[in-house]
């Protein structure tokens, strides 16, 4: 074993550390200022961002936790549907059927195409003056209806572009799991008479188990980190109902206000929180990922 | 190895008779570097398709002229040899100046007469346009490094977004500029309030962008309205009786959670009699008036397409495609409205605001300063003055901007006649005073300028686009927006008790 | 009987599948196809005489530009990435490094790392060294995020080759570079592909930090942006650049798609 070139990690270390931990430290005495670049100066406030960001009392509070919670609650909510959705649609392709083979090639097309292009493409879709798809909903009788204007809808239209997105993905990655599955264990169950369901709930998810993780974590702590698409078509609205954390952060500190310490508390606040999610879920699941890399 | 233009290495066939035999049922090594070149080929070919097929339509000439171009021809056979009544210095010459400028219809123009700057005086202007709350952000990162990146910078609301940079000392003071500009400038050809309203401790901040203010009033569908509407409640019935979505609503305006809701909702309160806040800087949101004004705006909007996520180029769009009955946007949009790709040609009235009829009237514009980090600023101040002087003045009125600073340009009988509306809706400013003064017409400035001005919109937009989608009511949205607001004018100690 | 209206009901559902994927794209193409009075009209036509009157409209000297940063951005986001990355994956999948996991997971971690936090000290560090609107700073910041997937899938690809292999050649005489040239690279070639891809397309398509650290030197996404900033949103002309956008990232993603079942275990399953 030749030691002399396991320094080639350094580079990566190198590189990485210092792109990363620079910015860190200064937005940690980023935060630890009132900084408000519109005008009068920056002044040292010590940890009272995070207090009136935190505390329930202060004025601040709320919209943060309202931030807070829409940015889980629509991230969790999509992951968790896009999962089943994509465990079923994975189900469905993977076979040898001619249109199933036409699919799964069609499948990276959503993937590859740029984010916010197709922001824009479902601004289009959902224009209520120009839209196609209000055209559709007319010749069904829905007259009249606002996508992104109203609550409840802004979520379900916001939803179904996350839906079209990036299911594919995990349908992707599910498929490959499918695809190397030994047919050895199926033909015998399915000799040994097991029904379909059966052989999906003891055979078929069990063995995919890995892959389904790694689309969770892939997909939850992207969906946390949802921005374009906010930026694009919601703007945070209607109200506050789309305020995602990423957006409250880039509008607060670089858009409307230009608070950037408070932006700053936000910006650390929320890489806390997905750190801890993403290593919870990593090392929870750690011997499935890395695991497998040791069975040579 | 090389490269196409995806960066995918191309890989070489390996040559050696090192088979690989791996247990797993992959393809051989030979056969999947074989398929990934032909892979990597095909999309190399696809790319140099694409952009053999750009070329070609680059080359071709355009069937579409930009609008700014025509403008710059048309402009440039303006061209005069006459005096100069502008700050001009032959030294300067062989300058570039960088201009910081919003994304508003003054911006087109500015861009297409620069080439006549650059002509008669040699100094060069790059333009970075940007959505207006881009400017704001990239502008205020700049000065807090102290940047020289940009000369000249713009700012939203009639200086209300200047005024907080100015007081920090991020821009020039432009007094000296102007007092060592040639008299044929004519400052005193200004409309009073325009430097009244952007100036601070005497000293001028800022103009407005191309020298042009601007209100918010009133466009209506003549074949559909007869009669513009007078009331608030009149366009609302209005609004209702021509709502027949989807093909056409019955108002539209600028609703987004930013300056635009604000501009809109600040004619609901003008309707009331009120403002935002009152001379003592007492925030008003939790008056009665304040309460049927928002009231009144959510029934309206009722009857506007994406009202929150419409902005005011949005509505303009909305009603020039003839799908809304009527609309509130700023005077920019008088006759173009009914310009090139309109589907209301000659069926649009004009008229101010509902309820609004004499007073105030609201002064909005761009406005642009220049930077005081800026190492230009003589060549900057040239810019200017020549987008401001009288000459220019004269000719972008001519060229359908629709509006002027200068009493000249408005008492210019040959305006009058070919432009009637233009006139007599800056007519409405030329007595103006601002406000508090006591004068019969007042010209409210369209963001106040206070400190933490935006922090102060930000509250109220909030409470607005609260109670629009529900989430709470318009009596508590506007008790939780007065506390926060009143607590803001004490902690920037503007609060007269 | 049983079997094939079951087969019918499973290809009825994969057509829906289909078109569901289909429906925003044919409406993307269609309207790109459009001029800039037939885009707003209500309903959305589908018969209508095509044109390519967008197509001229947006391919102005300022666009391209726009492809052509895009472009070297991109270029530059794949080819330093693969070669800080390649041999780091080299080192972590032959050498049992000391923190190895560790090492492992906090490269992972900056994958997950919302960009967003990163957005305003990054913006203050490319301000005060003067590299706002270059090639250097978007390239670099692309890099950070794109090390993680190099590292990550490249040491898959790497722990499949036989060590024999490598200690054959070291036996006749390589040294390292050569065992990289001759071997290692060649024979992750498809990890190398999709990793390419990948970095590929995040520079590309990224769009928070191309708007805020470029001014006049945009990438496309950030022009498509200040398109619908604008005074006129000309929908045909944003779908126009749009379809010019897809299609080299389309016919390349299909050509390759046997590969990317095999790229997403990420090296966990062999085969």
């Amino acid at each position: 074993m030749r030691r002399s070139s396991s320094f080639l990690i350094l580079p990566v270390v190198i590189y990485l550390t210092a792109m990363t931990i620079f910015p860190m430290v200064y937005l940690v005495y980023l935060s630890l200022l009132d900084w408000n670049l519109l005008g009068g100066g920056s002044q040292f406030v010590g940890l009272q961002n995070f207090i009136d960001v935190l505390s329930p009392n202060s004025p601040d509070s709320p919209a943060f936790y309202n931030s807070l919670w829409i940015t889980l609650a629509f991230g969790g909510s999509v992951t968790l549907i896009e999962l089943v959705l994509g465990l079923a649609i994975a189900l469905l392709l993977a076979r040898e059927n001619l249109i199933a083979k036409l699919a799964q090639g069609m499948l990276v097309v959503p993937l590859v195409i740029t984010p916010v292009l197709l922001d824009m493409i479902w601004k289009y879709l959902y224009s209520p003056l120009l839209g196609p798809i209000t055209y559709l909903l007319s010749l069904f009788g829905i007259i009249g209806m606002d996508y992104l204007s109203t609550i409840p809808n802004v979520y379900f239209s916001l939803a179904i572009v996350d839906l079209w997105q990036w299911t594919p993905l995990v349908i992707l990655i599910l498929l490959g799991g499918l695809l190397s599955l030994p047919r050895q264990q199926f033909e015998a169950a399915e000799l040994d008479g097991a029904t379909r369901s059966q052989i999906l709930r003891y055979l078929t998810i069990p063995t995919i188990f890995p892959f389904i993780i790694i689309a969770l974590i892939f997909r939850l702590v992207d969906a946390l980190k949802v921005f374009n698409k906010i930026y694009i078509l919601t703007a945070g609205g209607p109200g506050d109902a789309t305020d995602t954390l990423s957006y409250r952060i880039f509008h607060h500190s670089l858009g409307f206000t230009q608070e950037v310490g408070y932006g700053a508390t936000l910006s650390l606040l929320f890489f806390l929180m997905v750190v801890v999610i993403s290593t919870v879920l990593v090392l929870s699941f750690s011997r499935i990922i890395l695991g497998g890399k040791e069975k040579t | 190895m090389k490269k196409d233009s995806e960066g995918n290495r191309r890989l070489k066939k390996i040559e050696s008779n090192e088979e690989v035999s791996s247990p797993s049922k992959k393809v051989s090594r030979r056969q999947a570097i074989t398929s990934m070149t032909k892979v990597g080929i095909g999309a190399g070919i696809a790319v140099i398709a694409a952009g053999g097929a750009a070329a070609y339509f680059a080359s071709r000439p355009p069937e579409v002229v930009s609008t700014t171009s025509t403008l710059t021809s048309t402009l440039m056979s303006t061209l005069t040899t006459s005096e100069k009544d502008y700050y001009y210095d032959p030294s300067l010459s062989g300058t570039t100046i960088t201009r910081l400028a919003a994304n508003v219809p003054e911006t087109p123009f500015a861009q297409a007469l620069a080439p006549l700057f650059t002509q008669e005086t040699g100094i060069e202007v790059k333009f970075i346009v940007e959505p207006e709350d881009t400017v704001v952000a990239k502008a205020g990162v700049a000065f807090a490094a102290q940047s020289s990146d940009y000369d000249m910078i713009d700012g939203p609301g009639f200086g209300g977004v200047a005024f907080p940079w100015f007081v920090s000392g991020y821009l020039e003071p432009l007094t000296p500029y102007i007092q060592k500009t040639p008299s044929a400038w004519k400052y005193d050809d200004i409309i009073a309030v325009v430097p009244q309203l952007q100036s601070y401790m005497g000293n001028v901040f800022a103009f407005p962008s191309l020298g042009g203010i601007v209100n918010y009033p009133y466009f209506y569908r003549k074949d559909l309205i007869p009669q513009p509407a007078k009331t608030i409640s009149d366009m609302i019935s209005y609004a209702s009786n021509n709502n027949k979505p989807p093909s056409i609503y019955g108002w539209t305006s600028g609703g987004t959670p930013d300056i635009y809701s604000f501009f809109t909702f600040d004619m609901f309160l003008w309707a009331e009699g009120l403002d935002y806040f009152d001379a003592n800087f007492h925030p008003q949101l939790n008056t009665s008036g304040a309460l049927d004004a928002l009231k009144n705006l959510i029934e309206v909007s009722k009857y506007a397409p994406a009202f929150t996520t419409t902005t005011a180029d949005d509505a303009a769009n909305n009603f020039t495609q003839g799908r809304t009955a009527q609309m509130t946007d700023f005077w920019t949009w008088y006759k173009l409205v009914e310009g090139k790709g309109s589907a209301v040609t000659g069926k649009v009235g004009y008229a101010p605001h509902p309820g609004v009829v004499s007073q105030p009237h609201m002064m909005a514009s761009e406005t642009f300063s220049i930077n005081k980090f800026s190492k230009k600023k003589d060549a900057a101040w040239s810019f200017l003055s020549f987008l401001l002087s009288p000459r220019v003045g004269q000719i972008v009125f001519g060229q359908g901007y629709g509006s002027t600073m200068r009493k000249s340009v408005l008492n210019n009988p040959v305006n009058k006649e070919q432009h009637p509306d233009d006139i007599e809706v800056m007519n409405w400013l030329l007595d103006a005073k601002p406000a508090g003064s006591g004068a019969p017409v007042v010209a409210g400035s369209i963001l106040p300028h206070i400190p933490k001005g935006f922090d102060f919109i930000d509250m109220v937009v909030t409470a607005i686009s609260g109670s629009l989608a529900g989430k709470s009511s318009p009596q508590d949205a506007l008790n939780a927006a007065q506390d926060k607001a009143t607590a803001l004018m004490k902690e920037v100690g503007l609060y007269k008790p | 009987m049983k079997v094939t209206i079951r087969q019918v009901a499973i290809n009825i559902a994969l057509i829906l599948v289909l078109l569901w994927i289909i429906y925003p794209l044919f409406w993307a193409f269609v309207s790109s196809l459009k001029d800039d009075v037939e885009i707003f009209h209500y309903p959305p036509a589908i018969l209508f005489s095509p044109g390519l009157a967008a197509f001229r409209a947006v391919l102005s000297g300022d666009w391209l530009n726009y492809f052509r940063n895009s472009i070297v951005v991109s270029v530059g986001g794949v080819i330093l990435p693969l070669i800080i990355g390649v041999p780091g994956a080299y080192a972590l999948a032959r050498y049992d490094l000391p923190r190895k996991n560790f090492t492992m997971l906090s490269i992972l971690s900056i994958r997950m790392m919302p960009g967003i936090v990163m957005l305003i000290p990054f913006f203050l560090m490319f301000l005060f060294l003067h590299l706002l609107d270059s090639y250097l700073a978007l390239i670099l910041v692309y890099t950070t995020f794109n090390l993680p997937y190099v590292v990550w899938i490249m040491k898959g690809f790497i722990e499949q080759i036989p060590r024999a292999m490598e200690e054959a050649a070291e036996l006749d005489g390589a040294n390292l570079a050569r065992i990289f040239r001759d071997i290692v690279i060649p024979l992750s070639g498809a990890g190398l592909v999709i990793t390419g891809f990948l970095c590929f397309a995040q520079a590309w398509n990224d769009f928070a930090f191309a708007f805020i650290l470029t001014n006049l030197d945009r990438t496309v996404p950030v022009g498509l942006s200040s398109l619908i900033g604008s005074r006129q949103v000309f929908w045909n002309q944003i779908f126009a650049v749009g379809v010019i956008n897809m299609i080299p990232a389309m016919i390349f993603a299909y050509l390759s798609r046997r590969y990317w079942a095999r790229g997403f275990t990420l090296g966990i399953v062999k085969g």
